[in-house]
């Protein structure tokens, strides 16, 4: 008995052990003979976005043989890396390139820490306009747009077609197909996270604005209203919120029919759905599709980094930009192809075919809302605004008393009573 | 009669608690290790599956079958030259062939695998026969399958159980992560992903290196310093013991980027030095064994001095032997501290030589979503150890977490 679990043990550690050589040690390979390592510190922990990213520094690095070399250093999550940068920039040890969200830029560039990419991208022009805009600081382009998700409507296409409904294309012909399916099943079909992602889609798509001549006003009308939509559709059961986990980690519990959620969820999404998971542009109005806040990082370049190194860094943006690596990332990730011309690609021709679906995102980035470009957002998203829809979502408070309270904290914040 | 009787019933109930207790302590662990077999489409169902497909031994012939077809009976595997069977059998034959393909890794230029695999779809009585041939001169490690069925075919059952079926318009999309899988390359698909996404052997020697040498370094400077504070008279004694211990109440996270910056200033980032030497130093080990010398006897100590003992006598030889269940105590909190440790290793190394296995599990968790199979499988790995640890150290466990009086 003892005997044979022994050998067993050893059958199974033989098996372990015939290992593939992996991307990671590749490039550490690669990078020992290279004169000019440039790190790209980022806040991919793992899965296929991490793989991506490895695989192309892999493809990088063998056409710079001899030249310079790319390592991708995975810090955690984003927070884990903006934490990481702070204390790099204070030590002194800063990497070439980083991932960064805008707000993390705005940031940076007070420590005037950043270099300005302008006239150093090849594949500018090419480049979502958009996404290109969000990373402009007082004229100068400080990022490149990379791994971008973007909001879009998620939906159970057999629970459609049951029902008679198509896919919505306007907000109130959603909150209508919403209503009328969850009146016939007896549940709620629309599922929803109560945070500021989810709230986003509404208050942008009601003509919303956080920014009043640059001032943060996270009350007004537009706001009220949009989370009373949200608030009432619970009251009302056609919105369900879902407070523990992602939404599609509650597949199987009730009856789903419709989710607004990032891009960058549609893997994971569809591997929980056993129903078929369909993917749409937002309902927006009559004209045209509904705004969908874009998410996600750019790569930036530091200052005080030896200057080979940023020429490397340099190269690098222009390879991960070029139609053909993004065309390779979007197809693996599922992030929005930055570079415009991606979609001619035979590989992205090729995912297409197998996944139309993808179509989708691809569109959805034409309408792309973005939220403020300033420092201190990321405390405002989760611990201000998102806790204040929380509250309303639960019925701690009425929407508009929590977003007074809300605003109430982000002008102490941003005017330096509370941290 | 009655006493007995009365007897008998105290017992059961005691012994039905007890086993109540048992079964509530051991499911997260059953959980961990059914979800450490599970296929990513069953790991993230919300409706929970105690007995994962690859736990049932029926579908182990087929892997087996499978694997020896591919290459080896018990790992699996897909060698130049083998073909592949996989049989399917549908309820209508003639709704219209499948189709089927084998999946891309994410961002690859080019990829052998999918390139070399020769696919061919045969009709075989009552439904389809999948014929993969490797016509390639490479050796793959697993070879994963993606096949459509048209809805109108009916009800189906392949053979080996697809690891997610979905539907896709018209048809039902099956996925298989590995067909040549062999018995224990189904078994333990997601320990075999999982060992192989990230350096682990590595990641299990820098942890417990760094705990470990914590644990030494950190027990020789407490009880030399808890001695000091509990047995030797010198001025101010009280006010450096209450400074020390008021930096308890420092929150880690507020020292993080001043030590970081320190550790830079040494050149000492991304080396054991940052991982161990900020630790080596413990207020709560401090505390604890003071006051276990404190307990001690001052008696013992006036009769060590009478027969010429100095304090460095004392300290080894009598305060020592005497605080080995306080030690015990320390030391298994410090090196549980210093496993778990996450974001310490993770803002001071950047390597993958230099990770620990806490940082190693992060690989499994994703922006959106969370690979929770292999997750699992990896979190098998990591806290093997330390219940090996704990069946041979019981004792101790059970009373050094008793005596400090906090879990």
């Amino acid at each position: 008995m003892k005997k044979a679990t022994v050998l067993l043990a050893l059958l199974a550690l033989a098996g372990l052990a015939s290992a593939q050589q992996k991307a990671e040690d590749v490039i550490k390979a690669q990078c020992e003979k290279a004169p000019v390592v440039a790190e790209l510190w980022h806040g991919f922990r793992g899965g296929a976005p991490r793989a991506a990213l490895e695989n192309l520094a892999v493809e990088f690095n063998k056409m710079n043989v001899g030249k310079g070399c790319v390592r991708p250093i995975s810090q955690g999550g984003y927070r884990d890396l903006s934490t990481k940068i702070k204390a790099a920039f204070a030590a002194g040890n800063l990497p070439a390139m980083a991932q960064a969200f805008e707000n993390n830029i705005a940031l940076y560039l007070e420590a005037d820490a950043l270099l300005p990419l302008d006239g150093r991208l090849e594949h500018l022009g090419d480049l979502n306009p958009f996404f290109v805009n969000a990373v402009k600081f007082n004229g100068k382009l400080y990022g490149l747009p990379f791994n971008k998700s973007v909001q879009v409507l998620y939906f159970n296409r057999d629970l459609l077609s049951k029902h008679g409904v198509d896919v919505p294309g306007t907000l109130d012909g959603f909150i209508a197909a919403a209503k009328k399916i969850s009146e016939a099943e007896g549940e709620p079909v629309y599922w929803f996270r109560p945070d500021t992602s989810t709230y986003a889609y509404w208050f942008f798509n009601m003509d919303g604005t956080y920014l009043h001549d640059g001032k943060v006003v996270v009350n007004s009308p537009e706001g009220v209203k949009a989370l009373e939509t949200l608030v009432q559709g619970v009251k009302d059961g056609w919105a369900k919120p879902i407070t523990s986990g992602y939404i599609n980690q509650n597949f199987g519990k009730g009856v789903y029919g419709f989710s607004t959620d990032s891009s960058a969820g549609y893997s994971y999404y569809l591997r929980a759905a056993k129903f078929d998971l369909g993917i749409a542009t937002l309902p927006g109005t009559a004209e045209h599709p509904g705004y969908g806040l874009v998410q996600g990082t750019n790569l930036i370049v530091f200052k005080d980094v030896d200057v080979k190194q940023q020429a490397v860094a340099f190269q690098f943006l222009n390879f991960v930009s070029g139609p053909k690596a993004q065309a390779l990332f979007a197809a693996a990730t599922g992030y929005v192809p930055i570079n415009l011309k991606a979609v001619d690609e035979p590989v992205l021709q090729d995912h297409l075919m197998e996944n139309p679906d993808f179509q989708v995102v691809i569109d959805q980035a034409n309408y792309a809302a973005f939220e403020p470009a300033i420092p201190e957002w990321e405390q405002i998203r989760f611990d201000i605004l998102g806790q204040a829809i929380t509250e309303a979502v639960l019925g701690k408070a009425t929407p508009k008393e929590a977003l007074d309270k809300a605003q109430k904290q982000v002008e102490d914040l941003l005017s330096g009573k509370i941290r | 009669m009655n006493t007995r009787l009365r007897h008998l019933l105290g017992r059961v109930i005691i012994y039905a608690l007890l086993s109540a207790g048992a079964v509530v302590m051991a499911f997260p662990f059953y959980w961990m290790i059914a979800t450490s077999v599970k296929s990513p489409q069953e790991a993230q169902q919300a409706a929970p599956i105690w007995f994962p497909e690859r736990i049932q031994p029926a579908n182990w012939r087929t892997a087996w079958r499978l694997g020896a077809q591919g290459d080896r009976p018990w790992w699996g595997g897909f060698a130049p030259g083998r073909t592949v069977t996989l049989r399917l059998r549908v309820e209508d034959p003639d709704a219209g062939p499948l189709r089927a393909r084998v999946p891309k890794p994410p961002a690859v230029f080019s990829d052998p695998r999918s390139e070399s695999t020769r696919i061919r779809i045969e009709a075989a009585n009552g439904g389809w026969e999948i014929v993969l041939e490797n016509t390639g001169t490479q050796r793959f490690t697993t070879l994963p399958l993606v096949v459509w069925i048209p809805k109108d075919a009916g009800k189906f059952r392949a053979e080996l159980p697809p690891d997610a079926v979905r539907s896709q318009r018209g048809f039902w999309r099956l996925e298989w992560v590995n067909v040549t899988p062999g018995l224990f390359g189904y078994l333990f698909h997601n320990y075999r992903e999982a060992w192989h996404a990230a350096p682990f052997a590595r990641y299990f020697f820098v942890s417990f290196f760094t705990a470990g040498t914590q644990v030494l370094g950190g027990l020789l400077i407490a009880t030399m310093a808890a001695f000091a504070f509990a047995r030797i008279r010198f001025p101010g004694r009280e006010a450096v013991f209450l400074l020390f211990v008021a930096t308890m109440m420092i929150p880690g996270e507020v020292l993080l980027i001043p030590n970081y910056i320190l550790l830079a200033k040494l050149d000492w980032l991304d080396t054991f030095y940052a991982l161990i030497v900020p630790w080596l130093a413990s207020v709560f080990g401090l505390f604890l064994l003071r006051q276990f010398f404190l307990s001690l006897p001052q008696d013992l100590f006036d009769a060590a001095r009478i027969d010429g003992a100095s304090y460095w006598g004392m300290l080894w030889r009598i305060a020592f032997p005497l605080a080995v269940p306080g030690l015990v105590t320390y030391g298994i909190f410090a090196f549980l501290g210093a496993y778990n440790a996450l974001l310490w290793p993770l803002i001071v190394t950047q390597s993958p030589e230099m990770r620990t296995i806490q940082v190693g599990l992060q690989a499994f968790i994703g922006e959106a979503g969370s690979d929770y199979g292999q997750l699992m499988a990896a979190s098998t790995m990591a806290i093997l150890p330390i219940v090996l640890g704990y069946f041979f150290a019981q004792r101790h466990f059970i009373q050094g977490i008793a005596r400090s009086g906090i879990k």
